[in-house]
């Protein structure tokens, strides 16, 4: 199954790397769509299948917490697959991130790393 | 200075430098010449606030930011402003791991996007009576030099 990628980060740089790793990896990509902020990516959402979004915390005009409650309350995306691609190394934060049904990549991270947490949120198995 | 932070974030910008932009700590065992340039022209800063106050400021010699973007984007083609990004994104990655070690009271700190510091930023007068840590990184493509204050 190729997947439609959703990478949501303000960073164009970020979003370069990642994008690189999901190309260099074994995973089936179909399409991947880019947004720099939370608002960005709900009019993604809203035009597009996608099968996975990538996200980011620290964003600017709609952070990726409060994309990820507006994703997680509506019942058309409710179970989308989300993984939290983030420096952010504080326990409580990441548990509460958890709690939402949200993966968790942590930054800096390797190719491998990412791919497996991918995996495990879709389920899909590569290589 | 608190030697068992400083040293923490000396590890945690080595493994950002390692893998994110493949770059490695100098041998602290060679004893020949190496050109240390500590002449930084660029500084980013981000801020944190919360459990923990204060900031920390990355400035990279020329050589070390022109490699970091050419390392993290793959590409020779490099802008000033490619640059900038890859120095705010290491700076990003680098401070969303130290804040934990500063948190004082099992509480949470929150972090502010990176941005350009201004010049009081840079010379410390925006953090006058916080605690410092200063780590000099000498890596093989450049040096880099974090500030980081906090109270």
């Amino acid at each position: 199954m190729a997947l439609n990628v959703l990478v949501v980060d303000d960073s164009a740089l970020m979003r370069n790397i990642i994008i690189k790793v999901l190309n260099l990896s074994d995973i089936d990509i179909a399409e991947i769509f880019q947004a720099a902020h939370g608002q960005d990516a709900l009019e993604v959402l809203n035009n597009n299948w996608v099968d996975l979004m990538l996200l980011d915390i620290n964003m600017p005009v709609m952070s990726g917490l409060e994309l990820l409650d507006i994703v997680r309350a509506n019942p058309e995306t409710k179970d989308l697959p989300i993984i939290m691609v983030s420096s952010e190394s504080q326990e409580k934060r990441i548990s509460a991130i958890e709690q939402k049904g949200a993966g968790f990549v942590h930054k800096p991270f390797t190719p491998e790393l990412l791919r497996d947490e991918i995996q495990k949120a879709t389920g899909v198995i590569h290589g | 200075m608190d030697s068992s932070i400083n040293e923490n974030i000396k590890q945690i910008a080595l493994k950002a430098f390692e893998s994110m932009c493949f770059m490695f700590e100098m041998d602290p065992d060679f004893d020949g010449d190496v050109a240390v340039d500590t002449e930084f022209t660029d500084t980013a800063i981000i801020r944190f606030d919360g459990d923990v106050n204060g900031g920390m400021l990355i400035s990279g010699s020329p050589e070390l930011r022109h490699a970091a973007a050419v390392n993290m984007l793959g590409s020779d083609e490099i802008t000033d402003q490619h640059m900038q990004d890859a120095c705010f994104e290491l700076a990003n990655i680098i401070g969303g791991n130290i804040v934990p070690l500063l948190n004082q009271h099992d509480g949470i700190s929150f972090i502010q996007s990176p941005r350009k510091a201004t010049p009081v930023e840079v010379t410390g007068a925006a953090f006058k009576g916080f605690n410092e840590e200063k780590v000099l990184l000498s890596l093989d493509e450049g040096t880099c030099e974090i500030r980081v204050f906090y109270i």
